[in-house]
């Protein structure tokens, strides 16, 4: 054998101070991540955690929100008068104004409440969606999962199930939507950005010929202004009763991604180095998908089709803390609720009839989004 | 840790011909090992059968004695680090910090974070390295040479026993190639780890590598160690190149190199 020296430890130096000053590094013990982040980022995380300030403005944000949307309306409500209804339903009393009880606990508190499970839900799945597939420009809308869901969900409709069985087809046929465009996209083992995106432009207009064909057949008079009326999305018309059956499924989706929420970093490299990384992915791959799918389906059974939370959101919490799966969930989450509780409130205030919400969220959503993507040049690849 | 392949062979299903054929070797502690042949030969596949990335058509990995199949992903996660090529920076790109952690995975609950512990142990792993100064820096802005380093520290959190790297010092300019031969021969010596490589530079194989496979372009291969297997002989037939081996002396220290004359018509 040839006689092998023994190498000093080597140092990279690329771009390493080290080199240039020609003097050796102290040894480096128990060093910690120092405060400075990048960018924007700096200012919001510290350490790898979200700063308490601005996890304290998040929270801020989405009470404010709430609360624009339980006071706005045809008929506003002041902040006493809120407090003063709380106050008498919790006492068990009669409401002091029974037109503002009636009004609050009728329609503004369960569409609030489900504004915000809608949009913490819809960002989430949104940010899973694109960590899974690591592919920015992953959602429910662009796998084709929102259109496949609306055809079970139509399809419920016409035979006049119940909310239960509206969402049981339709987290039927957002799954088959789902592994249609997956195996449409996998290529020899391999999933690309486009073909991903191009085999759900597929399977949504699949998904929308076939919703076509069903508005067709169905009743003029009576099914098909609700199928069209409820595919534009609206929160409208619902109540507690509804939101007791729908809201759990988001909420179960939604704690499902969270807890895995640093683990979608991993899913997020390649299949080969998640599985080198000690990951199940046969598991953990499937397993996130279906969380996401079940708010896609949850959420459109519930308030038809709604767009572009699950890109807007995710991105912007992106372009705010980096790409850590850590801290984008949580912030996903909190921005979603917010944004949809905005959209929501100028649906029902800007006219005297409702705008549909996914007119608004294409209408807002779209130019804020060339804003930020001109802002920072889409710094998340 | 012992590595042990025995009798492996993969095919492609729907297809004859294996890519690979009766592969049988093993490695210690302590001993690196690399793998040389023309593209295409089959080398990538080796590294993703011998790690159970992918499933040997017949024959099979062994670690200490334990057939590979027998162990969970959990279990290979801790005891096989994989390195793969540095070119593939994904979209949606981390924080060098970040990334590394990653390397903490098997060793972490399935729905556990990495909290302060796991954090200074990559930060730790950056600095041993001398790449802390990249901790902040995203993935997907970082050179060839950096993300690689990266990458080996995201295999050396993990703690594993055996490390296999995919052309480690392919695409890194002069300084950085040597920085990373470096650092695994240091691995080797100094860590007693098992390393496993593919190169396509025959004199890094010589310079640092104790045993070696010759993978050909009909995917027959040789295994044994460094003085048996480099003959200018066998390279010159793997290559279908004419080659001479010599050794440069500096000092008391001799380094090999490999230069090609001519190719040879195949």
């Amino acid at each position: 054998m040839r006689p092998k020296s023994l190498i000093p430890m080597p140092t990279y130096a690329e771009t390493s101070p080290v080199e240039q000053t020609g003097v050796a590094a102290p040894p480096v013990v128990g060093r910690r991540r120092p405060a400075a982040g990048r960018g924007w980022a700096e200012s919001f995380v510290v350490s790898g955690r979200l700063r308490v300030w601005f996890v304290l403005a998040l929270w801020g944000l989405l009470i404010a929100c709430a609360l624009i949307s339980v006071m706005a309306g045809r008929y506003s409500i002041s902040l006493p008068e809120i407090l003063r209804a709380l106050g008498d339903s919790v006492s068990g009393q009669e409401f002091t104004d029974d037109r503002v009880g009636s009004v609050l606990f009728g329609v503004r508190f369960p569409r609030t409440v489900l504004a915000i499970f809608v949009g913490a839900g819809l960002a989430v799945a949104g940010a899973a969606f694109q960590s899974v597939f690591s592919n920015p420009l992953a959602t429910p809308d662009t796998l084709g999962v929102s259109a496949g869901t609306s055809v079970g969900a139509v399809l419920a409709l016409i035979f006049s199930w119940n909310l239960l069985g509206v969402q049981a087809l339709a987290l039927l046929f957002g799954l088959l939507a789902m592994a249609v465009t997956v195996s449409i996209a996998r290529h020899r083992g391999k999933t690309s950005i486009v073909m991903l995106v191009l085999a759900g432009v597929i399977v949504s207009a699949i998904a929308n010929a076939v919703i076509s064909m069903l508005k067709l057949m169905a009743d003029p008079t009576s099914k098909l202004p609700e199928i069209t009326y409820w595919l534009m999305g609206s929160l409208a018309g619902v109540s507690f009763s509804s939101i007791a059956l729908g809201v759990p499924l988001i909420v179960l989706g939604t704690l499902g991604i969270y807890l895995l929420r640093w683990r979608l970093n991993v899913l997020a490299l390649s299949e080969d180095e998640a599985r080198a990384a000690g990951l199940n992915i046969r598991v953990l791959r499937p397993l996130v998908i279906a969380c996401a799918t079940l708010i896609t389906a949850s959420v459109v059974s519930m308030c038809g089709q709604v767009g572009w939370i699950g890109l807007l959101v995710p991105h912007c919490a992106r372009m705010l803390v980096g790409n850590n799966n850590r801290l984008v969930i949580p912030v996903s989450l909190l921005l979603g609720a917010a944004m949809m509780l905005l959209i929501d409130t100028l649906a029902r205030t800007m006219t005297a009839s409702e705008i549909p919400i996914s007119v608004l969220t294409a209408l807002i959503g779209a130019p804020m989004f060339i804003l930020l993507l001109r802002k920072t040049g889409g710094n998340w690849s | 840790m012992t590595l042990q392949v025995k009798d492996g062979t993969f095919r492609y299903p729907l297809s004859r011909e294996p890519i690979l054929e009766d592969i049988n070797f093993h490695v210690e502690p302590g001993e690196l090992l690399a793998i040389l042949g023309p593209n295409g030969a089959g080398k990538t596949t080796l590294m993703r059968t011998m790690t159970g990335l992918q499933q040997w058509s017949s024959g099979h990995t062994e670690i200490d004695g334990v057939n590979l199949k027998d162990m969970s992903p959990r279990e290979i996660g801790r005891t096989i680090a994989y390195v793969p090529q540095a070119r593939s920076v994904v979209s949606l790109s981390l924080s060098g910090l970040d990334m590394v952690t990653i390397g903490r995975a098997a060793h972490l609950g399935m729905i556990a974070q990495p909290g302060p512990a796991e954090e200074s142990m990559a930060w730790e792993t950056l600095a041993s390295i001398g790449a802390d100064h990249l901790a902040d820096m995203p993935c997907g802005n970082m050179s060839g040479g950096q993300f690689q380093m990266i990458l080996i520290a995201r295999a050396l959190v993990a703690e594993p026993r055996i490390m296999v790297l995919d052309e480690p010092e392919t695409g890194l300019d002069f300084h950085n190639q040597m920085v990373v031969l470096n650092l695994l021969q240091h691995l080797v010596r100094e860590k007693n780890l098992v390393v496993v490589m593919n190169t396509h530079y025959p004199a890094h194989a010589i310079r640092i590598a104790d045993k070696i496979i010759l993978i050909d372009r009909v995917h027959r291969t040789r295994f044994g160690p460094v003085d048996e297997v480099m003959t200018e002989e066998n390279l010159g037939d793997i290559f279908d190149v004419d080659l001479r081996i010599s050794d440069i002396e500096h000092g008391d220290r001799r380094v090999p190199t490999v230069t090609a004359i001519d190719v040879r018509p195949r």
